[in-house]
């Protein structure tokens, strides 16, 4: 009797424990109307770029996602239109000269912490962060791939507390650029800075954003809190708390969101699509962020420096242009081009969630752009493989020829891998076999690219949504590590180019710049990509975001809370 | 027994520096620290600064006698990566987390296989051995990081009775020591099986049956004693290697330890800290097996040079 009584108990207490755990997942608690219904938002990224504060220490834009919700810039880029808005400066006028820009700056901003308001000094010492080799109780020398461009301005004169004007040593029309949130200068307190010295940036530094730097747990996450009065221009943001947190393994991050434990991610486009069918949401930049194309290596066209007579600024290079490599010729390069179906990789790879790239670092809402080049692009560069067989016999090579392309891992681009893929294969049907060589960027693919030595190589990559002047330096005018088409024309357009002070005559040059790369088949472009993330509903209502904060992300402050009851689809 | 402590004191410094020289060398094969950190679009001066910065662009061997000099002085260097730490700092702050879980992971091999290997050998060809076979080939064949995954699933994404990932609580413990110790329950389930057959079957055995002892004290008391020897020297070589080969689960966890810690470095080629983790790794090694050692000698006095 006893037994059966205790059999019974045991089985009813099995049943109600098998109810509770498969009853369902639990619903989320229900705001109070017009609140978050989470103190805490939690966002799962997949890298912190950097693990401290300091922006010029290695510095890169990417880093720019943690200081977003607590460091302003001068200019922000507006999510909606992609234009250059007002922010810490409230405007800002070029000289006819191109040789400085009168900026006016907001009044009445706090610094957090009580460091006072934000006037003139504070912009004259954010900009000696970066370009003051020598500034004094700075430890570590400024490093970033924009400062060359951000220390264009050379001195930053105050006419008050609120006026400047900042000087140039070259024409600087794309000045914008430098000091928006794209960039990487920041505006910190100097009263801080010289009460409390440098160390004090990694534990409680003194922003203007509307959250505060609460704390970082290394390699684990920050923390930041919400500010404890209205911000002087976003008011009161949704979250008491944001929290960003680093998972460089994509089952766990994608787990971490099913499971509740961060309320926006990043995973590659299958992944959104299945958790799309379970209910959550994907949000997309609102422009397209990055331009997804293969690299043509060996496109070393320039003159190299000699003895004098030094065309380039870093001319004299180790590497030499192979004309025996079969690309070095514009039939072939065309012929390439027009053996990949950009339709079908747009579709099984990017879910045509991607747009048509026409000219790299080229974007319709930045100067430069032709709008021909969407009209021309179908012949000159769509998918025609005859057209291709025919091209690449006219070029010497009926059966085609060999070559190589980097398979290269990039996080948070893992299509990159099946699409090189897939370009072997489209290729292989006019003849051209590629060898797929996996390859690690900072071992394999960089020294070689430094050195002018990518002469059989292809390369894919995800270069981001900048400034077009600095696509240029970066990818053809011989400025960077990364040596894409280069040659006399280019080099002289770019010289010219940083002459130019008239916007409209500018606006025309980087046009002649972009055709002149499209017409010689610089690359295979592909898409415009844009930055999505993934978001559960029932937390998180909308994340208006342009794609090019620098980081990708950013605008943490535009992050909106899901306050209804039912989920925001 | 004092020469022997101090030849193989000496036998293992002289492991620890060529170590240091093998990690100093292989690192700088892997590529410039420069290309890692910076990004694409830094300039030709930009890399030489920094290369002079760090002192990258000395002569090899140069940086090689400063990092050892330092080393002996037991200053590891900064890490590059994470500024403002130094990289003996970093791995001392996260071999806590490391130890803690390679800590529960031992105590779950040894609390699970135990038994399993006891109860295996002495039920030999019974459906108890065949369990205990599947539990062996199952650990040796199943991935760890597999493992997780899986276990992350079932328990924390569909059950939610535990969390995914992370360091804190004890609940955050649970799944990534089972991933980590799972491969563990297996070996040493197999090394208790294998020992006490050979020992079931000795003479010894059979007197303390004659002798009228209860089957249980003289499996679990007079048995198990002499078949440890083997389980026992694995366990001072698991133990090391848990703590050094917990790089996947932490990873797939998100455990922040030194595995963790390892691959970050590795990826954002910081010499200072790669080397320091690999040292540190080594002399562990080295300790656990300097230990196994001393303990055999002084368990069999036949053990000892000449």
């Amino acid at each position: 009797m006893q037994h059966s009584r205790l059999y019974k108990s045991t089985l009813w207490i099995v049943v109600a424990l098998l109810f509770l755990t498969f009853a369902g997942p639990t619903l989320p608690a229900q705001a109070a109307e017009g609140q978050a219904k989470v103190d805490r938002l939690v966002i799962g990224l997949i890298l912190p770029f950097r693990d401290y504060f300091r922006p010029w220490i290695n510095g890169t834009p990417d880093h720019n996602i943690q200081h977003d919700p607590v460091m302003e810039w001068l200019i922000e880029i507006d999510p909606d239109t992609g234009k250059y808005v007002p922010w810490l400066a409230t405007s800002w006028k070029m000289a006819p000269d191109g040789l400085s820009w009168q900026v006016k700056l907001a009044e009445g901003v706090q610094f957090h912490h009580g460091y006072g308001e934000f006037t003139a000094k504070d912009l004259v010492h954010s900009h000696a962060l970066w370009c003051d080799e020598a500034y004094p109780g700075r430890t570590d020398m400024p490093s970033s791939a924009y400062r060359k461009g951000m220390c264009m301005v050379n001195r930053v004169e105050v006419v008050n507390d609120h006026e400047v004007v900042m000087h140039c040593k070259n024409p600087c029309l794309d000045f914008e650029f430098y000091y928006s949130e794209g960039a990487n200068v920041m505006i910190f307190s100097k009263a801080q800075w010289d009460k409390e010295g440098e160390m004090i940036l990694e534990t409680k530094p003194a922003g203007t954003g509307p959250y505060l730097f609460k704390e970082r747990k290394l390699d684990q996450y920050v923390l930041y809190e919400r500010g404890p009065t209205p911000h002087w221009k976003r008011g009161v943001v949704d979250w008491k708390e944001v929290q960003m947190t680093w998972t460089i393994e994509e089952p766990t991050r994608y787990a971490q969101i099913l499971a509740g434990e961060t309320h926006m991610t990043e995973v590659n486009k299958d992944l959104v699509d299945q958790a799309v069918g379970k209910g959550y949401k994907l949000i997309r930049s609102r422009g397209p962020a990055q331009q997804v194309q293969i690299f043509i290596g060996g496109l070393y066209f320039g003159t190299e420096d000699k003895e004098t007579g030094r065309y380039t600024e870093h001319g004299g290079t180790t590497g030499k242009l192979d004309l025996k490599v079969p690309w070095t010729k514009k039939e072939v390069r065309q012929a390439m081009n027009k053996a990949i179906n950009r339709e079908e990789i747009l579709e099984v790879l990017y879910k045509n969630r991607a747009t048509l790239q026409y000219v790299g670092g080229f974007y319709p809402d930045l100067p430069g752009w032709d709008p021909t080049w969407e009209q021309r692009f179908p012949e000159m560069y769509g998918y025609d493989p005859d057209a291709a067989r025919e091209l690449l016999a006219k070029a010497g090579y009926p059966n085609g020829f060999k070559a190589k392309a980097w398979l290269v891992p990039f996080a948070g681009a893992p299509e990159l891998i099946p699409l090189v893929e897939a370009v072997q294969t489209q290729l292989l049907e006019v003849g051209i076999e590629l060898e797929l060589v996996e390859a690690d960027v900072v071992a394999g693919v960089t020294p070689v690219q430094r050195e002018r030595r990518a002469n059989w190589y292809l390369r894919a990559g995800p270069p981001s949504k900048k400034a077009v002047e600095a696509q240029i330096a970066l990818f053809n005018g011989g400025q960077s590590i990364v040596h894409s088409f280069e040659d006399d024309t280019i080099y002289a357009m770019w010289q010219e180019l940083l002459q130019i002070v008239d916007p409209v005559k500018r606006d025309a040059l980087l046009r002649k710049i972009g055709n002149y790369k499209f017409e010689n088949f610089e690359i295979i472009p592909l898409f415009d990509v844009y930055i999505e993330v993934l978001v559960d509903p029932n937390i998180v209502a909308d994340w208006a975001f342009p794609g090019w904060d620098g980081g990708d992300i950013g605008h943490v402050w535009r992050i909106t809370a899901c306050k209804q009851e039912k989920p925001c689809k | 027994m004092q020469r022997y402590i101090g030849i193989r004191l000496l036998q293992s410094l002289l492991a620890l520096w060529v170590m240091s020289l093998i990690v100093f060398s292989l690192a700088r094969l892997t590529g410039n620290p420069m290309d890692a950190m910076l990004p694409l679009e830094a300039d030709r001066d930009e890399y030489a600064r920094l290369e002079k910065h760090w002192g990258l662009d000395r002569p090899l061997h140069v940086q090689y006698l400063t990092f050892l000099g330092n080393a002996l002085r037991g200053d590891f260097g900064n890490s590059w990566k994470w500024q403002g730490h130094t990289a003996m700092g970093l791995v001392l702050e996260r071999l806590p987390a490391t130890l803690e879980l390679a800590g529960v992971a031992l105590a779950i091999s040894v609390v699970l296989a135990l038994p399993i290997g006891v109860l295996s050998a002495v039920m030999k060809d019974t459906p108890m051995d065949s369990f205990g076979k599947i539990v062996a080939l199952l650990g040796q064949s199943l991935p760890s990081f597999w493992l997780g995954i899986v276990l992350m699933w079932i328990f924390a994404v569909h059950l939610g009775w535990l969390p995914t990932s992370g360091r804190g609580g004890i609940e955050r413990m649970i799944l990534p020591a089972i991933s980590l110790g799972w491969f563990q329950v297996a070996v040493v389930m197999r090394l208790v099986r294998s020992s006490m057959l050979d020992v079931l079957d000795s003479e010894y055995v059979k007197l303390t049956r004659i002798k009228g002892l209860s089957e249980w004290k003289v499996v679990w008391k007079h048995c198990l004693r002499n078949a440890a020897i083997a389980p026992l020297t694995y366990f001072a070589i698991n133990a090391s290697a848990l703590v050094t080969g917990s790089v996947v689960i932490e990873s797939v966890f998100a455990w922040p330890g030194t595995g963790l810690l390892a691959i970050d470095a590795v990826r954002a080629r910081d010499f200072q800290v790669v080397q320091t983790i690999v040292i540190v790794f080594s002399a562990v090694f080295l300790a656990a097996n300097l230990l196994v050692d001393i303990l055999y000698a002084y368990i069999d006095p036949r053990i000892r040079y000449q």
